[in-house]
Formats: structure tokens, C-alpha cells, sequence
């Protein structure tokens, strides 16, 4: 019951706390103090691997689910940690309002985010989705800029156009399930068990524009500009959170529907479909990276190409399936490191621009040498041996 | 992909693998040691360390004990989780 309260009332006091208080110092607080008791519930979750839910309910907190959570409370915490920092850089009359929306929306976030990862219903997991995409606009839209509104445009445009997918791919998958089985079979459990009954034609179909839907949310090519203009536009720890959880959230509504598709004979074709995302992805991420010439930009080509990685250890499976999920935990570490030190940059020098950034070693000592040792981390050099298990 | 001999792929994989890391070292590096029109910062100016450089180093940090010590408690869930998957390692 307590799990349950931390996992989701929790925010919920705090996005409406946030809301009505004005204070940043007593919103501040009560965020990080919401986000500790996210982090010790999902863990605790992770660690029993107990539900706290009741049983019957639509919601419920499985392995998956635990495990997704620490990520997103885990980066949570980070962010809502580096955030005073960045809101007291942030002066001048033009952030007010976005300062005072910062913490209702961060709060609202995590609910939402909580939401998809607890959701144990194909069609209700759709509704929540589309949550943490509005979540987001405020904290995208921080900088008020004609940069962040065309990006906050373009963002929810093409995740909207992905959940149109995503809503035509749940609809198939009804379709797959039709005749055998009732309303409530629509749950993850009661599909994936009337797995094997499913109409295989339709199921391909329906994996088709799942992932394709999705792939706006995830951040997989082609559909992945929207997110990088966000991510690149977006403040320092509101890209950190959406590289480092918002992703992985949607990763996980990707494995949900790969859970029941893995118990046919569909696996095999959804498996090549996934490979060849995630290798497209690659192909993406290494033109765009070798040709950019701004940091943050970067970065979020940089997790292009982790979730293509990602991508592909699902599509292999076996022992790959563990190195992605890995993968997915450690990124979200990497991640938050280098959007943070970009954040560091970024108010340093004033400029996006790599040809702008010179003798960082230098001038931002700390920054540059974090900097530094981010990206080793994030290519996977030893020491950092999160490519190595 | 070794496993299933799909040579194709993993050759494809891991040259794009090869072009990211150049090209994404090629502008980190390029940001740490070209020198600026100006010499370096007064003292007065110097970054000091602060949280932010301490939130960093404790998240590139933090995977190494996990790697090395590999808790039951992270790796019982995601044997789990491949249970879940039909993956039985």
C-alpha cells in the first residue's frame, strides 16, 4: 500500500502542491523528497519483485516494469538534484513563467511516466502515452524561444502522428485476438497467454505500426527529427530526462506488445523488423554525428544510436536481450552526466556551436574533464564496462 | 548476430559503430584542446567544482561496482524479465 502511495499519489500531491505553491525553494523540496520515495518504492519493486497493485487491477508492477521504473525515478532524482543550479542561471524577467511551471510539470512527469510503466492494459497504455508527451511541452518550451516552439511543435506533431500509429497498431491487435478471447483480454497477461491463438497476419501488422509508432517516441530513425530538435532545445536537465527515462519509457510499451509477439510464430519477423530499426538507426545517428556541428545535437544523435543498439540486442534476443536492457540502464547514467556538462557549456560559452566551444579543458576544468569522461563512458571504454557483461 | 552467423550484420554494425565513435570524438576532442583567442582564465574565474560535476562522476561511476559486483538483486529481476521473454540463459 505504501509502494502504491509513493509510486503514484505521491506525484500526484506534488504536481498539485507545485501548482499552487509559489515557492521554488518549497517546490524544490518537495519534488526531490517525492522523487526519493519514487526511487526507494521502485526499488524496493525491483528488488522483491513484489506487485503492490491488487490483483485484478489494470495496474500492476512486473519485473519489467520494476526495472524500467528505478531508471525513471533513478534520473528523476538526478535531474530534480541539478535543477536549482540551472533555475538560478536562468534570470531575467522572460523565464518567470516558465520557472514557475518547471516544477508543477516535472512533477506531472514522473506521474505520467509512472503511468505507462504500471499500465498493464494495451489500450489504457495508449491514453497514458500520449500524457507524457503534454508533460513535456512546458519544460521543452522553457527557453520560450522561436527554436523551442518550432520544436515543441514539431515534437508533439510527429509523436502525435507516431501515436496515430501506435492507436491503428492496438486495433489490429484487437483484430489478432478476435473470437477468442473477451473485453478484459485485452491485458498484457491475458494476451500473452492467448498469445499463440492470435491471427498471425494481423499480429504482423499490428508489430509493423507499433513499432513504427513508437519509434517518434523512442527516438528510432526515420522518425526520429522530432525528437531531436526537442532534446537539442530543450534546457539541460529536461534533455537529460528525456534521454535518460523518456525513452526508455517508451521502450517499454515496445517490449510489452514484443512480450506477447515473442510467444509466436511472429517473433521471427519481428525480430528482422526490430534488427533492421535499429541498424537504420545506426546508419542515421553515424551520418548526422559525422556532419553536425552543434553539442547538443549531438547528444541526441548520440541516443539515436544507443536505442538503435538497443533496438537490435531485442531484435537478436537471448543473451543480447540482457546486454539491451543493460544498455538502457547505463545510458540513462551516461546521459544525464553529459546533458548536465553540456548544460555547464552551454551557460559558459552562450553557444551551441562546437566551433564556438575552444579550450574547454581550460576554461571549465571540471566540466571539460566530466565532459570528457561522459563520453568515454557513453562509447563504452573500459573501465566503464557497461558493454562488456 | 555471431551466434547466428549473420556476419553481414555484424559487419554493418560494427563499422557504423567505428564512424560514430570517430566522428564523435573527433568533436569532443576538438571542444577540450582548441586553443581559444584568449589566454586562460583568471583564477577568480576558474569553474569550481560543484554539484553538477559531482551528479556527473557519480553517474558515469556508478556502473562500474554493478559491473563488477553484479548484484543479485538487479540481476534475479532481469533474469525475470527474460523469463518473461522465453530467454533462459
Amino acid at each position: 500500500m505504501i509502494t502504491t502511495f509513493a509510486l503514484l499519489i505521491l506525484p500526484l500531491i506534488a504536481t498539485v502542491f507545485t501548482i499552487l505553491s509559489s515557492s521554488a525553494r518549497a517546490n524544490q523540496r518537495i519534488t526531490l523528497l517525492v522523487g526519493i520515495a519514487h526511487l526507494i518504492a521502485s526499488l524496493y519493486c525491483l528488488v522483491s519483485l513484489r506487485d503492490p497493485f491488487p490483483n485484478g487491477w489494470w495496474l500492476a508492477v512486473d519485473p519489467l516494469g520494476g526495472f524500467f521504473l528505478t531508471i525513471l525515478a533513478h534520473t528523476f532524482v538526478l535531474v530534480v538534484l541539478y535543477s536549482p543550479s540551472f533555475l538560478q542561471r536562468m534570470q531575467g524577467r522572460e523565464y518567470d513563467h516558465s520557472k514557475r511551471l518547471f516544477y508543477p510539470a516535472l512533477n506531472f512527469y514522473l506521474l505520467a511516466n509512472t503511468l505507462v510503466l504500471v499500465v498493464q492494459q494495451f489500450a489504457i497504455l495508449w491514453v497514458v502515452l500520449e500524457l507524457t508527451t503534454f508533460s513535456l511541452v512546458p519544460l521543452i518550451f522553457f527557453y520560450r524561444s522561436k527554436e523551442s516552439l518550432e520544436a515543441v511543435w514539431k515534437y508533439l506533431f510527429l509523436v502525435s502522428l507516431g501515436l496515430v500509429f501506435l492507436f491503428v497498431g492496438v486495433l489490429f491487435l484487437g483484430i489478432s485476438a478476435r473470437g477468442i478471447s473477451d473485453y478484459t483480454a485485452f491485458s498484457v497477461a491475458r494476451m500473452t497467454a492467448a498469445a499463440p491463438q492470435l491471427n498471425p497476419l494481423w499480429l504482423k501488422a499490428s508489430f509493423i505500426f507499433v513499432l513504427v509508432g513508437l519509434s517518434a517516441k523512442i527516438g528510432l530513425a526515420p522518425m526520429h527529427p522530432g525528437d531531436i530538435d526537442a532534446t537539442s532545445n530543450a534546457p539541460a536537465p529536461v534533455a537529460a530526462l528525456m534521454a535518460g527515462s523518456l525513452r526508455s519509457t517508451a521502450v517499454l510499451v515496445l517490449l510489452r506488445f514484443y512480450q506477447v509477439v515473442a510467444r509466436t510464430d511472429v517473433q521471427p519477423f519481428a525480430q528482422k523488423l526490430l534488427i533492421f530499426a535499429g541498424l537504420l538507426s545506426l546508419g542515421v545517428s553515424a551520418v548526422y554525428i559525422w556532419h553536425n556541428r552543434n553539442f547538443k545535437r549531438l547528444l541526441a544523435y548520440s541516443s539515436v544510436e544507443h536505442l538503435g543498439i538497443i533496438a537490435l540486442g531485442v531484435g537478436i534476443g537471448g543473451v543480447a536481450l540482457l546486454g539491451a536492457l543493460l544498455h538502457l540502464l547505463f545510458n540513462s547514467f551516461g546521459k544525464a552526466a553529459l546533458f548536465f556538462m553540456a548544460g555547464n557549456i552551454h551557460r559558459s560559452y552562450g553557444s551551441r556551436e562546437i566551433d564556438a566551444i575552444t579550450d574547454l579543458q581550460r576554461r571549465l576544468p571540471w566540466s571539460g574533464f566530466v565532459w570528457a569522461l561522459a563520453f568515454l563512458y557513453i562509447i563504452g571504454t573500459p573501465p566503464f564496462v557497461r558493454d562488456f557483461f | 548476430m555471431i551466434q547466428t552467423a549473420n556476419w553481414f550484420s555484424l559487419f554493418i554494425f560494427l563499422a557504423l559503430l567505428m564512424v560514430i565513435f570517430i566522428g564523435m570524438s573527433r568533436a569532443v576532442l576538438r571542444m577540450l584542446h582548441t586553443p581559444g583567442k584568449s589566454s586562460a582564465p583568471a583564477v577568480a574565474d576558474r569553474e569550481r567544482l560543484n554539484l553538477s560535476h559531482a551528479l556527473g562522476l557519480y553517474a558515469v561511476a556508478a556502473s562500474v561496482p554493478l559491473a563488477v559486483f553484479q548484484p543479485p538483486a538487479l540481476f534475479d529481476s532481469l533474469h525475470a524479465i527474460l523469463a518473461a521473454f522465453g530467454v533462459k540463459l
